[in-house]
């Protein structure tokens, strides 16, 4: 353990003094950039693409760093050949991967967190400004509570549980209703004066939405409580009832039904739900940077894979292609998808899996079947063993100031952990074998 | 199980292969060596024959085609034969970032060796090696002889039992070519195993116990230099004060008995012998001493 250790102090210097740690001028350039020009807009949205673009870019910055140095670390030892002084010494194989490793996941550590740093200063001042132009409440993490179960009805009767992730449609006037149920509910964890609901629905057929009827009940007090609201396409809208409708805990239902007709709205378990008092902003930019430091976790040991039998232009290549198709694994499993069925979907939309507009029916060859099968398992076959960054992506929970909670946190670290440990014993297993002088 | 060698080779076999796994090149052939605790052997070899092939074997750094080896009681590249040898590479691959002290202080910390042991050992080593005035300066300013001088230092921070040296003289001048010798004759006297390899003849037969010779990877001759270099049939007289009437006399004397006088003459001394001389006699002229 001492050997890592040493390797890894070692390479950490040694990217050090390769001037590396230059790129966070870049950041801080582009940060200046989004707070100096494009004056046209909002504070409200400043602040929102301060955030997401400050997340975006140091993802993007040290997955960069961390991509050349991984990716080159082995190849260089081998190119200049001070590997033979390494492996000469009481160095096993494995503790030389580690010790690699290790440091580069330390250095581009340290410079996510100095660009964390310098990102956290310029949101604050940029919320700082809007404050002054009267947004209320510019940085908070919205602590959300989701509800237990989601049942749909139609016409009254029919009634159905929706499984979580899946999504029931809505259209009006009144034919279908969807009622969600929160139990074990704490009434100090809400604000003292309205409780808040928010939600974001899948909306088709109307750009500005369409008008929703919401029916709060509390199941114990049998208080009960109506109000509209209209969710519009790709935006979070929200609803209140007046506090006392969670008194006593609960149960709540909430019970939803679309107002207008040609308006079709999807809904799941999790996209309504309620509003416990807001969170620290500061703890959830906090959890952000781990969540990009977990990406980091993950990509030095690819790109190690990768320079273990790779040279440091093909593993570079290798590297980036890896990460890039990691940032889309969802598209990947729609192409998939799509291939399965080759008949449908051709001139539709495919919307979660239902087709909406024309299908065309074309008829295969055999040979185009065999090849789409092929594709279609390969791409499937890669989209889960590639990690999946949209996991781990913490723009959009910093734009909608949503809170990510810790268990997301602790199960994401752990998956980050067992993919790394897996990968270095892999880079290992490549290594062991590999002849290092000629 | 420890053995009174410190290396030993049985039919050590590497062949070179292409991209596809064909065989290039038969670096090694059958190479049966045994390297005696204690000993100076020179491995010596035109450019090619499988020297370094040989010392890159023993080191684990590549592995044999065919047959095996024993370092130390281990196979090669065992974290427990490391940790008790030191390797100098044909050229000094060391971090060029670094300066000597880091250097040092960095194979020392792989050594597991205490920060205040680390320190000390590591100022020893620099004096050792002649870098005193160079401790600080980074690698990649060093002179191809400084880099040479780091590289050997870095090879005995262990303190090891087995020293590997890859042409440990290319590239340094005649003085520190006689202090290279100097400290591996200093080092058998502390009772460490050396292998070295080498093409400058001269050096091989200063320092070297046993020798063997290698060509296209064959082993060609292998024993004692003493052995190898003495001519049985010949006699070697070497005497002072002779005057030109004793010489005649001594020349009559050998004809008259049957012997076949070779030669009858003064005595050369090499030209490293008169090198190293001059060299000493100005500086202690001048007093001051090159870097």
């Amino acid at each position: 353990m001492k050997t890592v250790a040493a390797l890894a102090k070692h390479t950490f210097k040694e990217s050090l003094r390769k001037k590396t740690p230059l790129v966070i001028f870049f950041l801080a350039l582009v940060l200046l950039g989004c707070m100096q020009f494009l004056p046209g807009i909002t504070p409200d949205d400043r602040l929102k693409l301060v955030q997401v673009v400050s997340a975006k870019a140091a993802t993007f910055f040290a997955i960069v760093v961390a991509i050349f140095l991984a990716a080159s670390s082995i190849p260089a030892d081998l190119e200049d050949k001070t590997i033979y002084s390494v492996l000469t010494k009481p160095v096993s194989r494995m503790a030389y991967i580690l010790g690699k490793s290790l440091g580069l996941i330390l250095v581009t550590g340290i410079l996510l967190l100095a660009m964390s740093l310098i990102s956290y200063g310029v949101v604050r001042l940029v919320a700082l400004q809007a404050a002054t132009k009267g947004l209320k409440e510019p940085l908070m993490a919205k602590m959300p509570l989701y509800a237990s179960s989601l049942i749909h009805r139609v016409e009254g009767k029919d009634a159905s549980q929706v499984p979580p992730g899946k999504m029931v449609g809505l259209t009006g006037p009144k034919k279908m209703e969807v009622e969600w149920q929160w139990e074990g509910i704490k009434v100090s964890d809400f604000p003292p004066e309205e409780i808040t609901l928010e939600g974001k629905f899948l909306v088709e057929g109307g750009v500005l939405g369409g008008r929703m009827k919401f029916a709060a009940i509390n199941l114990t007090s049998g208080q009960q409580e109506e109000v509209f609201g209209k969710p519009r396409p790709h935006e979070i809208f929200s609803i209140s009832f007046p506090s006392s409708i969670l008194s006593s805990g609960g149960p709540l239902k909430v019970i939803a039904c679309a107002e207008d007709t040609g308006i079709y709205f999807g809904v799941t378990l999790r996209n309504l739900y309620l509003l416990k008092k807001p969170g620290s902003f500061t703890i959830n930019f906090l959890k952000s940077v781990i969540l990009i430091f977990l990406q980091l976790l993950v990509m030095v040991p690819i790109a190690v894979v990768g320079s273990s039998f790779l040279s440091a232009s093909v593993s570079v290549t290798f590297s980036f292609f890896l990460y890039f198709c990691s940032n889309i694994v969802e598209v990947m499993r729609g192409l998939a998808h799509t291939l399965t069925e080759p008949s449908t979907g051709v001139l539709g939309i495919t919307t979660l899996g239902h087709v909406h507009g024309p299908v065309e029916v074309a008829e295969q060859t055999l040979i185009v079947r065999i090849i789409n099968t092929a594709l279609k398992h390969l791409i499937y076959g890669i989209s889960y063993i590639i990690p999946d960054f949209s996991k781990f992506a913490p723009a959009n929970f910093l734009a909608d100031k949503i809170n990510i909670p810790w268990k997301v946190l602790l199960l994401l670290l752990l998956y980050a952990l067992l993919y790394a440990a897996s990968l270095s014993v892999i880079a290992f297993l490549i290594f062991r074998r590999r002849e290092v002088g000629k | 199980m420890e053995t009174d060698f410190a290396v030993e080779t049985k039919n050590l076999t590497k062949v070179y292969v292409d991209f596809w796994g064909r065989p290039k090149v038969r670096a090694i052939d059958k190479l049966n060596l045994s390297i005696r605790r204690g000993e100076i052997f020179g491995l010596l070899g035109p450019n090619g024959s499988g020297k370094t092939t040989t010392i890159k074997l023993l080191l684990g750094l590549i592995f044999p085609t065919e047959g095996e080896a024993v370092v130390l009681g281990h196979p090669p590249g065992d974290v427990a034969a490391n940790s008790r040898m030191g390797f100098l590479p044909e050229e000094s691959y060391l971090y060029r970032f670094l300066n000597a002290e880091e250097t040092l202080d960095f194979y020392g910390q792989i050594f597991r060796i205490p920060r205040r042991e680390r320190k000390r050992r590591v100022a020893e080593l620099i004096e050792t090696v002649g870098l005193s005035f160079a401790r600080k300066r980074p690698i990649k300013e060093y002179s191809k002889g400084m880099s040479r001088r780091i590289g050997l230092a870095q090879a005995l921070i262990n303190d090891p039992d087995l020293i590997l040296l890859d042409e440990p003289t290319v590239g340094l001048d005649p003085i520190g070519s006689r202090e290279m010798k100097d400290l591996i004759l200093d080092l058998k006297k502390r009772g460490k195993t050396i292998l070295l390899s080498s093409h400058l003849l001269a050096d091989v037969e200063d320092v070297c116990d046993r020798i063997a010779i290698l060509d296209k990877g064959h082993l060609q001759v292998v024993g004692e230099v003493s052995d190898l270099l003495s001519l049985k049939d010949t006699l070697q007289i070497r005497v002072r004060q002779v005057s030109p009437g004793l010489r005649s006399k001594l020349e009559v004397l050998l004809r008259e008995n049957g012997a076949e006088l070779l030669s009858l003459e003064h005595p050369s001394r090499t030209l490293e012998d008169l090198f190293l001389r001059t060299i000493e006699e100005t500086k202690s002229e001048d007093g001051s001493s090159p870097g």
